[in-house]
């Protein structure tokens, strides 16, 4: 039953303290409820801490299809512990989570009709008006997640877009710096601690777009911290021209 | 901006930033408008008046007269008055995996952890995969207690913002820096990997019943005891070059506990002994370093190297129950420089 939990985990992006404590499945109604909450306090070594504040209920969404199951996710936490920033939750008084609120309004802003997006997701159209006037009235917020999936990858900061010299995002030598087939010398410690991850991460992803995003994390990284990476940049554009010719 | 009856350090221009002071002199310096990062016990810190400080409890230093112990006096470092302090917060379990993202773009985080607690363990595990993880500098460390109280007291970090000690959640500074100027972070660990066999663990975690000796499972309790280790040697894992160790806490029948998770996709290798550490140390350090805003050493590198009394040259600050220079660190020497 916990390897369940943990590959739904996985599917609803729930990470550590977060977990699911239940799951209720009808299949014939294509339907599964899926209860959050913050999982126990790890003890270190034996030593025993304060417990944490009262669990209440938060609220519950219709969260996105997952395997042609309709997901309603209903969360479980203490009423200090702030939930916005999470995908599988919703904005209070609102029927869908972040996530699906996100993917119905890209929809609606496409041009797909009311009709097919009921259809498509199995929902009652009403919501979909709720959601609607909530997004006239602005008491919705658009997922960020939505917004990354249209906007260039910029990186943070005034050095973004100020990239002399520095390889095209979809360059390949990204690529190969990412797989491990570029060995660069390395001076910078975050970028040695990146790298360690991104190469552990790229041989597992399962497809080339996974393993263009990866390495697209490593663009990023250099736009943001060109100041301090001049050797490493200059190893990077050499191993480039290399390729070219 | 100072109170010109308190006696106070000099800070001459490149000079380090931090050193031991009374609880009078840090509380002066708070009045005065100091933005300050403070270590001390927890008596001392729960004195001070509100302000821009952060700190944690501890009572082992490497000060300007070497290592020393003391429940008296607070290590302070002063932030530099091109640092802009953005914002003070405390994290807790839910929040924590938003540290990086909540750091201004350009500038810097320091992160106070309570030794012990749920926010430690989780930020140990799954800080690598936090949002914007290694692209904002990120440094800190774990308060901890006297070695004569452990199991007695707990931890504590103070949000002096709000004047707040906490046991349960992390404290985090969030600093600009103004163009062109940036935060660097970096590290000093002696430890290099041993010419031992590759150790690889198949979970996550701060224990380990089994491991895999060049691909063979064995009892790693009984494998270390039949190699004859030295378990205050780490284990050490190549990070594209840079050595990053997790220390072992206890041997015991059927498992090993560590001050720092372990990871199933990293190799690792018990380390080469050092000597003299505070010889090498001095040799280690980097000749162009700058000024160093912060920096913090480990408690076991104090108690096993014999630092007592032993000058690190610039490196000063405590000597803490782990290291943070982005991702949770064992027996480092971790250091903030502002460059640009």
């Amino acid at each position: 039953m916990r390897t369940d939990h943990q590959l739904l985990e996985q599917l609803l992006e729930l990470h550590e303290p977060w977990e699911i404590r239940a799951v209720r499945t009808d299949i014939h109604g294509r339907r599964c409820e899926v209860e959050v909450g913050l999982a126990a306090p790890r003890t270190w070594f034996g030593l025993v801490r304060k417990p944490s504040a009262p669990a209440v209920e938060r609220g519950e969404w219709r969260h996105l299809n997952l395997a042609g199951f309709r997901y309603v996710v209903r969360v479980v936490a203490p009423a200090s512990v702030s939930l916005e920033r999470y995908e599988w939750t919703g904005e209070p008084e609102q029927p869908f989570t972040r996530a699906m609120s996100a993917r119905l309004t890209r929809l609606l802003a496409e041009g797909v009709s009311l009709e097919g997006i009921c259809r498509l997701f199995g929902v009652d159209p009403g919501e979909i008006w709720r959601l609607k006037r909530s997004l006239e009235t602005r008491s919705v917020r658009v997922s960020p997640l939505d917004a990354a999936g249209a906007a260039p990858d910029t990186g943070a900061g005034p050095a973004a877009g100020a990239a002399p010299g520095l390889p095209e995002a979809d360059d390949p030598v990204w690529g190969r710096l990412a797989g491990g087939d570029i060995s660069i010398d390395i001076g910078v410690l975050s970028l040695k601690l990146l790298l360690t991850r991104v190469r552990s991460q790229y041989e597992a992803m399962p497809d080339d777009e996974s393993r263009r995003l990866k390495a697209r994390e490593l663009h990023r990284f250099f736009v943001k911290n060109l100041r301090m990476l001049g050797a490493e940049l200059q190893q990077l554009r050499a191993s480039a021209l290399r390729e070219e010719a | 901006m100072m109170n010109s009856g308190t006696t106070l350090p000099v800070r001459a221009p490149g000079a380090d930033l931090g050193d031991l002071l009374d609880v009078d002199a840090v509380s002066a310096l708070i009045l005065a408008g100091e933005r300050l990062l403070l270590a001390g016990d927890e008596a001392l810190l729960a004195r001070l008046p509100r302000g821009t400080w952060i700190g944690g409890t501890i009572p082992y230093f490497v000060a300007a007269d070497g290592g020393t112990s003391s429940r008296e006096r607070l290590f302070c470092t002063r932030l530099p008055a091109e640092v802009e302090v953005d914002s003070i917060r405390l994290y807790d379990a839910a929040s924590l995996a938003h540290v990086c993202a909540d750091a201004p773009a350009e500038g810097f985080s320091v992160m106070i952890l309570p030794a012990f607690s749920e926010v430690h363990s989780l930020f140990a595990r799954n800080a690598p995969n936090y949002e914007d993880m290694y692209l904002k500098p990120l440094i800190g460390w774990i308060a901890g207690v006297h070695l004569d109280d452990l199991g007695r007291a707990t931890p504590k970090v103070f949000d002096g913002s709000r004047g707040e000690g906490c046991e349960e959640r992390a404290v985090v500074l969030h600093a600009r820096l103004p163009e062109p100027r940036y935060a660097r972070i970096e590290i000093v660990n002696l430890f290099r990997p041993g010419s031992g066999p590759g150790l690889r663990f198949t979970d996550k975690g701060f224990s380990a019943a089994k491991v895999l000796v060049d691909g063979v499972e064995q009892d790693f309790a009984a494998w270390l005891r039949r190699q004859g280790s030295d378990t205050r040697l780490p284990l050490v894992a190549d990070y594209c070059g840079a050595m990053v160790n997790v220390s072992i806490k206890s041997v015991e029948a059927g498992r090993v506990d560590f001050y720092a998770p372990v990871f199933p996709d990293i190799e690792y290798r018990i380390a080469a002994p050092i000597d003299d550490y505070v010889a090498r140390f001095l040799a280690a350090l980097p000749a162009d370093v700058p000024p160093v805003t912060f920096s913090c050493n480990c408690i076991l590198n104090y108690l096993y190297s014999n630092l007592e009394g032993r000058h690190t040259g610039p490196m000063r600050g405590p000597a803490t129950f782990g290291e943070i220079a982005y991702q949770l660190l064992n027996q480092t020497l971790v250091y903030l420089t502002i460059e640009g």
